[in-house]
């Protein structure tokens, strides 16, 4: 209960502090992809299908959105506020109507199954193009259709809300969910798939329960961007779309909400603010995302709550000096090596960008040899101290418990 | 008739180059138990070092090279990076693979940029022989070296003592280690081969049709529907399944027949998949897996 | 007469070009406890992975309460009463104890996908966890997670799962394995108790549980039932102590029925 007052408090209070506008814009963006997010959090961290294939029924919930919304342009009685309701219903039949083949067999079949599903949508999707609109896609006009006097489709502020109560609701129901028997056997399914079985449920059922119920969802999310952005092309099947849902859900965390949360902002802001810092930030992406899977499967928002819920007691103490040379090697390390990665990226862009690159200070000559042997240098210095440090402090560890 | 042939050709020649990628594929989905998601990502990488490599030593060398330096590369990954999570399971270990060709992918846009390579064989290669029709040579090419290469890895898993222990590692591995053998030197040997494949087949694709960033999406997605209706972990259904895959796109993209309003050219690459999803309605371990798997 | 609960009608498996099975022949009487005992490599895993629906025999027939289960699958034999534990425990490792149990549990209160749980069907779910839990010496554990008990833990729950989800056959393979003296003691009473009126069939190799709790003792080597008799006349057959101390090269194969 607490946890869901601060969350309905967290939702009120952002768009007061980035106002109208652009900001406004994003937070909604961000409601959307959480939206997704959550929808592949249930899939992969209560039920352990990882899915390579989800774009589907986000588009699928797009283009729905789409047609609904064109009917009621067209004269239909067609409430909007139910849009994304409706679309994630009929994602969902879609779901249930895929989900037999997809969910028979977990692990990697379920994976290359839903990865040619994904790409087969993909495909066929400019091919008919009376249903998907062609290259061009479909528009809509989410001021039309019926108000029912509450809605305003042109108020900012009124889009805001539509999606922060559908994503309330539904984090809602899948905690509802969650605590059912139908969660348990989820959960179950996800553990031991082998086992479920000889206790009752069968195992097939209950994972493709769980992926209508998903599908639904990303269904909702789907209508809801197509709300939002008041168009959708056939480039909402691109299985990349499925692999960056995949990304940045189990970046940041797959086993609690607050990673879905986390997700759908990391998701809007890798599209939107950081490339302009950096025009290597999906390299900087994909490598915290290998790094994440190898150290910290929890994910960002798990290694938060870990971090949250520590034992208190243990009081701060001035950490070893290994250990702060550990630290301050890494950061060294990880300073230098960005710099080259930097480096080589405006490199690609010598005629536009020009040759000088300011960084953390520096200043570097892109067309001095000098200076990136001395970026690498110093980037492998930092790098063998990190790791002499390190094995210090394992040893030493090591041998206060033996 | 001459336009018949050179499409079998075609098709045969795209359906060997499938098994070149789906024989690594698995190979290593048997050996390791884990789906290789960056193995589309050592083919791309194969024909980026192609070019890199037949610019400086010309294209002979390149063709042996960039497949070896591709399954160095590989081979030091299983090492480095997948040993220590083989603990931690599967899922771990596929997730890893994900992000490597999420990562992969970006470090060849960075080194070679966005656009498609200029990069053709050499003049040796290119137009057509006059012996056997009008065939292009190119595709003959393709040919000659996937099946030298297929041969060669037959008689390497068939008639020699670590073939045999690679096919005892890969339904046994627990017991052949007792038994004394290296198995993580296996697995390892296993991850570069698979990849100097992908690596060749990189090669061989990549100066015959295109290298450009987006061939591993495109050829990644397929090579696994070549591997769910072959069956899993079966190489001979690997084999059927990139023969029919290959056949099937390339004829229906050559011979453009009308199918209602739309031609079987606009469908081509949906093909694959539409034949992945009967194949699992109609027989789920695909055409030589076993069943239950 | 009581019925035959469970019938092995000519079983033969094969994996490969290995044969496993060579014609068994097994009748288990309702409410009768039958130990399954035999050397290593016997058969007696797989005659259980047949049995339970984990695969389907070459040959034969296997039926459960008058009822073919060829083309079965798991989830379908277990809705008709059986179910089995595992040699190596199969636990839901990230879920707590408690959960463990009560995903059979809630299972046979209700056996129905339900999603949204409140209510007096799960209050009567849990208070039949905790019941379990005091009968498994699992009470402190409840809420750790499965993967974090240790061994003897561990195989108390797996046992557990085993007798709470059965409602007429259990399968038992290898219940006591590395327990003490004093747990498999214990071990024994419990599947004395949730047995009663249950039909059991356990693997065993320990002697001392099999003579305590089996009412019949069947011989599993190579494939074959080389004799199915009571526990006493079972020590004493000279087939069966060749078997258990050298070769037999001439085991004539015996079917297991009930007088």
């Amino acid at each position: 209960m607490r946890r869901a007052l601060f969350l309905v408090l967290l939702l009120l209070l952002l768009p007061m502090w980035t106002g109208q506008g652009h900001g406004l814009s994003l937070l909604t963006q961000m409601g959307v992809a959480a939206m997704a997010c959550l929808s592949y959090q249930w899939l992969w961290g209560q039920g352990g299908m990882l899915s390579f294939g989800q774009a589907v029924y986000t588009g699928a919930g797009a283009y729905l959105a789409v047609h609904l919304m064109r009917m009621a342009d067209a004269g239909w009685p067609v409430p909007m506020v139910l849009v994304p309701l409706l679309a994630g219903l009929g994602t969902a039949f879609l779901a249930w109507a895929l989900g037999g083949i997809s969910t028979r067999r977990p692990g990697a079949a379920l994976a290359m199954i839903t990865l040619g599903l994904g790409e087969l949508a993909w495909a066929l999707a400019p091919v008919f193009p009376s249903v998907f609109g062609g290259e061009g896609g479909l528009s809509a006009d989410r001021t039309a259709g019926l108000s029912l006097g509450i809605w305003q489709g042109a108020n900012p502020w009124h889009l805001y809300a539509l999606v922060c109560v559908y994503l309330l609701l539904a984090l809602w129901g899948l905690g509802k969910v969650e605590h059912s028997p139908l969660g348990l056997y989820v959960r179950a399914v996800r553990e031991q798939a082998g086992r479920l079985a000889h206790v009752g449920p069968d195992p097939h059922r209950v994972r493709w329960t769980a992926f209508v119920l998903a599908g639904g969802i990303a269904g909702v999310a789907g209508g809801l961007s197509a709300m939002v952005f008041e168009i959708v092309t056939p480039e909402a099947f691109n299985p990349v779309r499925s692999g960056e849902l995949l990304l940045f859900t189990v970046l940041a965390g797959s086993r609690h909400w607050a990673g879905a949360l986390l997700g759908g902002a990391l998701t809007v802001l890798a599209h939107t603010t950081l490339p302009q810092w950096t025009p290597a930030s999906g390299l900087y992406l994909g490598v915290l995302f290998m790094v994440l899977v190898t150290r910290a499967p929890q994910g960002l928002a798990g290694l938060a709550l870990q971090w949250w819920r520590r034992e208190p007691g243990r009081s701060l103490t001035w950490p070893k000096p290994v250990a702060c040379l550990q630290a301050v090697a890494a950061l060294g390390a990880l300073g230098f090596a960005g710099g080259l990665v930097e480096m080589a990226y405006q490199y690609q862009q010598l005629s536009t960008a020009g040759s000088v690159m300011p960084w953390l200070g520096l200043t570097l000559k892109l067309d001095q040899p000098l200076h990136w042997m001395g970026m690498t240098l110093a980037a492998l210095v930092w790098a063998g101290v990190w790791a002499v440090s390190s094995t210090h402090r394992r040893h030493a560890t090591k041998e206060a418990q033996a | 008739m001459e336009f018949f042939f050179v499409s079998v050709l075609n098709g045969l020649s795209y359906g060997l180059l499938l098994f070149l990628l789906s024989a690594g594929l698995t190979l290593i989905l048997g050996i390791m138990g884990v789906l290789n998601f960056a193995h589309a990502s050592f083919y791309m990488l194969g024909a980026y070092l192609c070019y890199a490599l037949a610019q400086h030593w010309g294209f002979s060398a390149a063709l042996v090279l960039a497949p070896l330096l591709t399954g160095l590369l590989g081979a030091g990954f299983e090492h480095l990076v997948m040993r220590p999570l083989h603990r931690q399971g599967h899922v771990a270990e596929l997730l890893v693979t994900f992000g490597l060709s999420y990562v992969v992918l970006e470090l060849i846009q960075l080194l070679w940029g966005r656009a498609p390579l200029s990069f053709s064989l050499p003049q040796a290669l290119q137009g057509t022989s006059v012996w056997m029709l009008d065939l292009p040579v190119s595709r003959l090419f393709i040919m000659a070296v996937s099946l030298c290469v297929l041969v060669a890895l037959w008689w390497l898993l068939h008639r020699t003592r670590t073939g045999l222990v690679v096919q005892a590692a890969i339904t046994h591995p627990d017991m052949v280690q007792a038994l004394g053998h290296n198995v993580p030197a296996v697995r390892m040997l296993v991850f570069g081969v698979g990849s100097a494949l992908a690596g060749l087949a990189g090669v061989l694709a990549g100066s015959t049709f295109v290298t450009e960033p987006a061939m591993a999406g495109a050829m990644g997605a397929v090579v696994f529907v070549v591997v769910v209706v072959g069956g899993m972990g079966s190489l001979l259904g690997a084999f059927v399944a990139s023969l029919l895959v290959g056949m099937l796109q390339t004829l229906a993209l050559s011979w453009d027949l009308p199918l209602g309003s739309i031609s079987s050219a606009r469908l081509a690459p949906a093909l694959p998949f539409v034949l992945m999803v009967l194949m699992l309605i109609w027989r789920p371990q695909g055409l030589l897996g076993k069943q239950g798997d | 007469m009581s019925s035959c609960a469970l019938e092995l009608q000519g079983i033969h498996h094969r994996f490969g070009a290995t044969t496993v099975l060579a014609g068994v022949e097994l009748q288990v009487r309702e409410g009768e406890r039958l130990a399954l005992i035999g050397p290593n490599g016997a058969g007696k895993s797989t005659l259980f992975n047949l049995i339970s629906g984990e695969m389907q025999p070459s040959q034969g027939r296997i039926m459960l309460f008058e009822q073919s289960l060829s083309g079965w699958t798991t989830a379908q034999i277990h809705r008709a009463g059986l179910a089995r534990s595992f040699q190596i425990q199969r636990l839901f490792g990230g879920l707590t104890v408690s959960e463990n149990l009560a995903s059979g549990l809630l299972w046979q209160a209700q056996p129905a996908y339900r999603c949204c749980g409140r209510g007096e069907q799960q209050a009567h779910v849990q208070d039949q966890v905790r019941q379990w839990l005091a009968k498994l010496d699992l009470v402190a554990q409840a809420p750790l997670r499965a993967d974090q008990l240790n061994y003897a833990q561990q195989r108390r729950l797996e046992l557990g799962l085993a007798l709470s989800a059965a409602r007429r056959v259990v399968l038992l393979d290898e219940p006591t394995a590395g327990m003490s003296r004093a747990e498999a003691e214990q071990a024994v009473a419990l599947i004395r108790e949730h047995t009663q009126g249950k039909t059991l069939l356990l693997v065993e190799h320990d002697m001392e549980v099999v003579f305590d709790l089996a009412d019949r003792v069947a011989v599993l080597d190579q494939g074959r039932i080389l004799a199915c008799d009571s526990p006493a006349a079972v020590r004493a057959n000279p087939q069966v102590q060749q078997a258990y101390l050298g070769t037999s090269s001439f085991s004539k194969p015996t079917g297991c029925a009930h007088a």
